[in-house]
C-alpha cells in the first residue's frame, strides 16, 4: 500500500467551499485531492472506512498558544501540533506571547523551522503587533511577513494606546495582513477575574465587566473603519461586542471575528465551584452573552470558531482563583463541544465545518478549507455520534487545564490527514512525526 | 462599591443612608477596607463620613430600640461615631466577644470534629469496661 494514496470511503462529504453535502468518497494522491464523488474505485490505495462519519476539510485554528520558545513545560510545538491533529486540526495559527516574544523575523523563522520538524499540523506564526507586546512601538511587519508571519497581534494584552493601534492598522495595509485585537479595556477590567454580575458577587471575586470588551472592540472597529485595514476580533464574548461588529460589518468595513468553543457553550456559572480550569480571558459570560455569540456565529457576524488553546501547568492552575493564570486547552474537545450548535439547531453540519475551516483559511489567506480537486489534502474524518470520556492526561497536550475533564462528550475526530499524510487515527493515535 | 447584581442574593441596596435605615431593627457598619480597594471609589473620608457615617442624629430614622453593630476594628468617627462605638445602643464589644466564640466553633467543626457514625465519635459512657 502506498502512503501517497488514501481512499476515504463511504462517508458524508461536507465541503463548504463547494456547498457540497452528500454521501461519497474522497481520493487523495501525492498530497492533493484527486477525486470526490460517489463510490470511487481507487485500486490499491490505503482505505479509510468513513461509514457513518463526516469527511470535511481539516480544521484551521486561528488562535492558539503553543508556548515554544520559552514555556515548554506547558506545551511545545511538537505536543501542541500533536494535540491539534488529534482534535481534527490540520493547521493552527500560534500567538506571539512566547518567551522571547515573536516580534522578530528570527523568531518567526525558528517557529516555522521547528514546526516543520516536530509538528504534524501546519503551524502559522502570528507575530506581535508591538515590540515585546509592550503596546508602544510597532514591529517590522514587512520583514515578519517575509519570514512567514500570517497576522499581527499582541493577544493576551490589549494595545491600550488608541494612537498606536491606529498606526498599526494603517501600516498593516502595506503588508496586507490582518491585525488581531484582544479587546479588553484594562482600566475597566481593573483586576477583575470573573464576569461582573451575580456570579462574581456570589463568589466574592473581583468582576470584569462586559463593557470592558464592548468599549475596546468598539474603539478598534472605529479605527478599522477609519483606516480601511483588516481588523480581526479575537475571542468575542459579549452581546455588546457582537452587536458592534454586526453594525460595523453592515457598513462594509473589513472586519472579521472569531469565537471560542467555551464562549459558545459555557456561562460564568461554570465557575461557581472556583474551578480555575474554567478561568479564561475574556471570562465566561452570562447566558445572554452566550446566546448572542451563537446568533452572531450563525448569521455571519462572527466568521469562525477558534479554540484559544492556552496550556498552563497543573501547579500554575492549582492556586487561589485570583492567582491562577487564565486560559484552557481546547484542541481535542473543540469538535464535540461545538457540535452542540448542530444539536441545538444553530448551524447545519456544513455551516459548522465552514466556521472551522473554510472561513478561517480565508481570514489568514492560507490554503485549506476546501475539498476541491487539486487542493492540498488537509482532511478530517469525524464521527459525530461517538461518545467518549475526555481525560486530559491521556491527550497529547502537555497541560491538563480543561473544564471538560472527566466529562463524556459526543463527537470525535477519528482521522486527520495533512498534506496527503495520515497523521492521526483515533485507534492508533498520532502517527507522524 | 455595591457589588454587581447584589439584589440576586435577596437584599435591597440603597445609596441613601436615610432610606436604608428607615424603620430597621439593626444598623451594622463596616470599615472601609482601603487596603483591598484599588482605583477611585470615594472622593474623601470626610465626604464619606458626612454622608454615611452613623451617629445618634442619623440613627433617629431607625426604630427607637434599634441596636448598632460593627464587627471591628472601628475607624472611630468615620463609619461610626465615638459615642456609638462605646455606648448603647452600640453593642460592638458584645459582638466582638461573640465573634471569637463563633470563630472557635467554626474552626473546630472544619478542622476534623468526628462525624456521627465515625467510631471516634463514640466516646462511650466514661466507665471502664
Amino acid at each position: 500500500v502506498s502512503e501517497q494514496r488514501i481512499w476515504i470511503r463511504g462517508g458524508r462529504v461536507l465541503d463548504p467551499a463547494a456547498e457540497r453535502d452528500e454521501p461519497g468518497d474522497v481520493l487523495i494522491e501525492d498530497g492533493v485531492i484527486v477525486a470526490v464523488g460517489a463510490q470511487l474505485d481507487a485500486g490499491d490505495a490505503e482505505v479509510i472506512d468513513a461509514k457513518g462519519a463526516w469527511i470535511a476539510p481539516g480544521f484551521i485554528d486561528l488562535h492558539t498558544h503553543l508556548r515554544e520558545p520559552g514555556q515548554e513545560y506547558k506545551e511545545d510545538i511538537a505536543s501542541g501540533g500533536r494535540s491539534a491533529v488529534a482534535g481534527g486540526f490540520a493547521a493552527v495559527a500560534c500567538m506571539a506571547n512566547t518567551h522571547p516574544v515573536n516580534d522578530d523575523p528570527a523568531m518567526t523563522d525558528f517557529i516555522i523551522d521547528r514546526a516543520k520538524q516536530d509538528s504534524p499540523a501546519r503551524v502559522y506564526p502570528i507575530a506581535a503587533a508591538t515590540r515585546g507586546l509592550k503596546g508602544a512601538e510597532m514591529t517590522e511587519m514587512s520583514a515578519l511577513v517575509d519570514a512567514g508571519a500570517v497576522a499581527f497581534s499582541d493577544d493576551g494584552k490589549t494595545i491600550m494606546d488608541g494612537g498606536v493601534m491606529r498606526r498599526i492598522l494603517e501600516y498593516s495595509k502595506t503588508v496586507g495582513s490582518p491585525v488581531i485585537t484582544h479587546g479588553e479595556d484594562l482600566h475597566l477590567v481593573a483586576g477583575g477575574v470573573v464576569n461582573e454580575g451575580p456570579v462574581s458577587t456570589k463568589l466574592g471575586l473581583p468582576g470584569n465587566p462586559a463593557v470592558a470588551e464592548d468599549v475596546l472592540v468598539s474603539r478598534d472597529l472605529m479605527l478599522a473603519e477609519m483606516t480601511g485595514a483588516h481588523l480581526h476580533v479575537a475571542h468575542v464574548s459579549t452581546k455588546g461586542a457582537v452587536a458592534a461588529i454586526r453594525q460595523t460589518r453592515d457598513r462594509g468595513v473589513h472586519v472579521t471575528a472569531e469565537v471560542t468553543p467555551h464562549h459558545l457553550t459555557l456561562t460564568d456559572e461554570a465557575l461557581l465551584g472556583y474551578n480555575t480550569n474554567a478561568k479564561v480571558a475574556p471570562p465566561l459570560r452570562s447566558a445572554a452573552d452566550v446566546i448572542a455569540c451563537r446568533e452572531g456565529l450563525a448569521d455571519g457576524t462572527i466568521d469562525a470558531i477558534a479554540t484559544d488553546h492556552a496550556p498552563h501547568a497543573v501547579h500554575e492552575k492549582d492556586l487561589e482563583f485570583t492567582e491562577a493564570p487564565p486560559g484552557m486547552i481546547g484542541f481535542e474537545t473543540a469538535f464535540p463541544v461545538v457540535l452542540d450548535l448542530v444539536r441545538g439547531g444553530d448551524l447545519s453540519p456544513l455551516e459548522l465545518m465552514r466556521r472551522l475551516s473554510t472561513n478561517s483559511a480565508k481570514i489568514l489567506d492560507r490554503p485549506g478549507g476546501s475539498l476541491a480537486i487539486g487542493a492540498a489534502a488537509d482532511v478530517v474524518i469525524l464521527d459525530p455520534d461517538r461518545s467518549w470520556t475526555y481525560d486530559p492526561a491521556k491527550g497529547y497536550s502537555k497541560s491538563r487545564n480543561s473544564p471538560w475533564a472527566g466529562q463524556t462528550l459526543t463527537g470525535r475526530a477519528i482521522a486527520t490527514i495533512v498534506g496527503g499524510w495520515l497523521v492521526y487515527d483515533v485507534e492508533r493515535g498520532v502517527l507522524y512525526p | 462599591m455595591i457589588p454587581a447584581a447584589i439584589e440576586t442574593l435577596g437584599v435591597k441596596a440603597f445609596t441613601s443612608l436615610r432610606e436604608a435605615i428607615d424603620g430597621v431593627d439593626v444598623v451594622m457598619a463596616l470599615r472601609i477596607q482601603n487596603e483591598r480597594l484599588t482605583g477611585t471609589y470615594l472622593p474623601s473620608v470626610r465626604e464619606y463620613s458626612a454622608t454615611y457615617g452613623i451617629d445618634r442624629e442619623k440613627l433617629k430614622f431607625a426604630k427607637d430600640d434599634a441596636i448598632v453593630m460593627h464587627p471591628g476594628p472601628v475607624n472611630r468617627g468615620v463609619e461610626l461615631s465615638h459615642d456609638l462605638t462605646d455606648h448603647r445602643p452600640g453593642v460592638i464589644l458584645d459582638q466582638v466577644r461573640n465573634g471569637v466564640a463563633i470563630r472557635m466553633a467554626v474552626l473546630y467543626l472544619l478542622s476534623g470534629r468526628p462525624q456521627e457514625g465515625d467510631p471516634r465519635f463514640d466516646l462511650g459512657s466514661g466507665e471502664e469496661k
